[in-house]
């Protein structure tokens, strides 16, 4: 294999691990407290509901890099589709929440970290339950989500189709692919020190140390990745 | 047959497991407390609250799923090179991944009760053990056979190029993704509190406070299950299901109005992705409407 | 998801003497099971001695969790398997590049997956600012016994050391994402279960050779290897038991009734 085609992975395999982190700030997770109803967000772990989102846009990827290849058009249509995979799944999920948070439990979708809500301008204050941080997802965290899972889903569609331009086959790449999503996921987890609301929280300024903990992270990877396919 | 109208049907198939799947998955973390809500279960002996829970501490929800429906389906690739009919190596395979859960299950039970026993003076109760080990292994079977199942019909119909084990890994780790952020709220903020008025968060202050006595008698697990299993458990399975649905409908969408010869499998993709698109637009809105219904039927806490 | 800080108990053995075990018994078995394959003894052996990295593993996330992770025990589980899957898969892939005699994969293994932990240990502390002393130490230890857990069990299953041989029979067929996900919860596991005030090494250290163990069964019901079925799971209910007993002895009380003891006023 010559220089090129092996630079070109490199750098698809980097940028993925930066997405990937980034992408991670964006789902609002309100982790344990937010299963209580106690705080903004999906009451689930960042690493998990991000790896969650991931492996659907993974699982997209797959099937389309099956049928379209991997030209030009090809990767962009997978990427696309990863995105969008990833999109629904987070989309469904937070949408269900949402009902059962509504109507199983009575509270009103309200942020704590920000006084109105950036994108319909609705005031948050005086619908959080006193002594709790927020519950339910409103539209801003809804908004953030989405874009958090687009990211996520490309991110993974993107490291799946760099291990496979290295010439690895579609097992290999996928599960070298997980293994990828889940470090950079959790170096993400790591920064956030637990839950995040989204785009809109103080705690998003943090943003960028994870993104370098993982470009680092990711430019290891590819290294490594390009050593076991030298001979090939 | 036509291709497209047996992939309509294994993706149709496909759906109903997954509504199963995450219908029987959210009913068993209610069962055997799992994940998030687990985490007041294991701060009530702190708080002076003794009870009688299934304290089941296997990590998170995403990973254990993925570890139970991964075995199965690497048993079942193992039987079935072996030779024999899939549908019986889906079932041996499921059948070791519920021992593995039993196992985990018991001594995430043991460890965490012995864990705070002495300090709190929380008991043993083994028969909440003798007793739940049952459902909870029973639920998982269910949940773990339709994910399993599932994987099968992806790999072999749906055209996923990976291999059956992995593809059963990825739907464990989203079964359990999605059972902990949707049907695990109904549990840990309405079932574990419901003493308290309904209609609000649980504040900080009384977290750890949680029901120990039951309709009738004490609270178990199995109180939590039948009780979330009206809401928090169909609507886990619900939401399973239209992702699963709603991501393979697209493509096939695709395939059929794109037409089906040569060349326009680029087409094809472009309307599939449109399509997903506007379904994400129709669930941004939906959420929306939820919201403003929530504000306005409620209200603002008043002083 | 537990949140760590469990309390420092006490250490029956210090964390490097567990380590080294661990490691030194898998590295063993990766050789033993690529040797004793053609005799139909690769997964009785290999597979009984791979179990002893994830008891390793287990090991360090006790030392590591109980300073409080923040985010959860199964985290830290899963960054250690993400790196043992790449450094496993460079180990067997990059010594049949090279033409380097493929026995030299495990110590490769070994290699790659140190720098890689070590270099995930230091990203951890800077720029992403955790506080945990340890942490640079235990990313190291646990990314090390990540990939040998899964060479390990990989190997076992494969019986061969070779490259094309490994990537037909572990990653072709999807056995890598077995190993990856039960090796991981065998790691993560038995402290997340175990955690509390009155949390002893002891308890710990028997559940996560139960783990261990387990994991050698699924992996010998993969294999189809009756001898191998029979042997992992009379052993795991040998030390399961010993768990369950021990837990028992250890409690403040075992109740069969549902009644909830009277507290003295």
């Amino acid at each position: 294999m010559d220089i090129v085609s092996l630079i070109v992975p490199l750098i698809e395999i980097t940028a993925a691990g930066a997405i990937i982190n980034a992408s991670v700030h964006f789902v609002p997770v309100g982790g344990a407290p937010a299963a209580m109803a106690t705080s903004t967000g999906v009451g689930t772990g960042t690493t998990q509901l991000a790896a969650g989102a991931g492996f659907t846009g993974l699982m997209g990827a797959a099937a389309m890099a099956a049928s379209v290849g991997l030209s030009p058009t090809g990767i962009a249509l997978i990427l696309l589709s990863g995105a969008v995979s990833s999109m629904i799944m987070l989309g469904v999920t937070m949408l269900i929440g949402q009902l059962i948070y509504v109507f199983g439990i009575g509270v009103v979708p309200a942020a704590d970290k920000c006084e109105i809500d950036p994108i319909t301008k609705d005031p948050q204050k005086p619908y959080v339950t006193p002594g709790t941080t927020g519950h339910g997802v409103p539209t801003v965290c809804f908004v953030s989500g989405l874009i958090g899972a687009a990211l996520g889903g490309l991110g993974g569609a993107l490291a799946y189709i760099a291990l496979r331009k290295l010439g690895l086959d579609a097992g290999i790449a996928g599960m070298l692919a997980v293994g990828f999503f889940f470090i950079n996921a959790v170096l993400a987890s790591y920064n956030i020190g637990g839950t995040i609301e989204g785009f809109h929280d103080p705690k998003f300024k943090k943003m960028p140390n994870g993104v370098i903990a993982s470009t680092v992270a990711s430019l290891v990877f590819g290294i490594i990745s390009i050593l076991m396919v030298l001979s090939v | 047959m036509d291709t497209t109208l047996i992939a309509l049907g294994a993706l149709a198939l496909s759906g109903a497991l997954a509504t199963v799947a995450g219908c029987a998955e959210d009913l068993e973390s209610d069962v055997g407390s799992q994940s998030n809500p687990n985490s007041q279960v294991q701060l009530a002996p702190q708080m002076g609250n003794i009870h009688r829970y299934f304290n089941k501490a296997i990590s998170g929800e995403p990973v254990s799923y993925g570890l139970y429906v991964a075995v199965a389906g690497a048993v079942a690739y193992a039987i079935m090179q072996m030779g024999l009919n899939p549908i019986l190596a889906l079932i041996l395979g499921a059948g070791v991944a519920a021992l593995v859960h039993g196992a985990y299950a018991i001594s995430a039970y043991l460890g965490r009760i012995v864990g705070q026993s002495k300090n709190f003076g929380q008991p043993v109760y083994w028969d909440i053990v003798m007793s739940h080990i049952g459902p909870i292994v029973g639920h998982g079977f269910i949940a773990v056979f339709c994910m399993v199942l599932m994987a099968y019909l992806a790999n072999t119909i749906l055209g996923n190029p990976f291999p059956l084990p992995l593809i059963a890994l990825i739907f464990g780790i989203t079964v359990g993704a999605i059972g902990s952020s949707t049907g695990d709220v109904h549990y840990g903020a309405e079932r574990e509190y419901q003493k308290y008025p309904f209609g609000g968060g649980v504040p900080v202050a009384n977290h750890g406070d949680i029901d120990i006595k039951a309709e009738y008698g004490l609270r178990n697990g199995m109180d939590s299950s039948y009780f979330c299993a009206r809401l928090g458990g169909v609507l886990t399975g619900i939401c399973f299901g239209l992702i699963v649905f709603l991501d393979g409908w697209r493509g096939i969408l695709g395939n059929i109005l794109g037409g089906s010869n040569e060349g326009s499998i680029i087409t094809a993709s472009i309307i599939s992705i449109v399509i997903g698109l506007i379904i994400v637009a129709v669930l941004t809105i939906a959420n929306r409407k939820v919201e403003v219904f929530a504000r306005n039927k409620f209200g603002p806490y008043t002083k | 998801m537990s949140h760590g800080g469990g309390g420092h108990a006490a250490e029956l053995y210090p964390e490097e003497q567990i380590f080294a075990a661990g490691i030194g018994l898998s590295l063993v078995g990766c050789y033993l099971a690529a040797i004793l394959a053609p005799y139909g003894l690769g997964m009785l052996i290999g597979g009984l001695l791979a179990s002893a990295a994830c008891v390793a593993g287990a090991n360090t996330v006790r030392k590591v969790a109980a300073y409080g992770l923040g985010t959860g025990v199964p985290s830290i589980g899963m960054v250690s398997l993400g790196m043992g899957t790449l450094s496993a898969v460079a180990g067997v892939l990059i010594s049949g590049c090279f033409n380097l005699p493929y026995w030299v994969a495990p110590i490769l293994t070994l290699i790659i997956s140190a720098v890689i932990g070590y270099i995930v240990g230091r990203l951890t502390v800077n720029p992403v600012g955790m506080k945990i002393p340890i942490m640079v130490r235990s990313m190291t230890f646990l990314s090390i016994a990540g990939a040998m857990a899964l060479l390990g069990f990989t190997v076992a299953y494969v019986g061969s050391l070779e490259p094309s041989a490994y990537i037909d029979g572990a990653l072709n067929n999807g056995i890598m994402a077995l190993a990856f996900i039960a090796a991981g919860m065998a790691i993560l596991h038995p402290f997340n279960a175990c955690l509390g005030p009155n949390e002893s090494h002891k308890r710990t250290l028997t559940l996560a050779v139960a783990c261990g163990l387990l994991t050698w069964f699924v992996f010998s019901v993969v294999k189809l290897d009756v001898v191998s079925i029979v042997v992992s799971i009379i052993l795991w209910a040998i030390v399961y038991v010993k768990f369950v007993k021990m837990s028992l002895n250890d409690a403040c009380a075992v109740l069969h009734v549902p009644e909830i003891p009277k507290k003295e006023e």
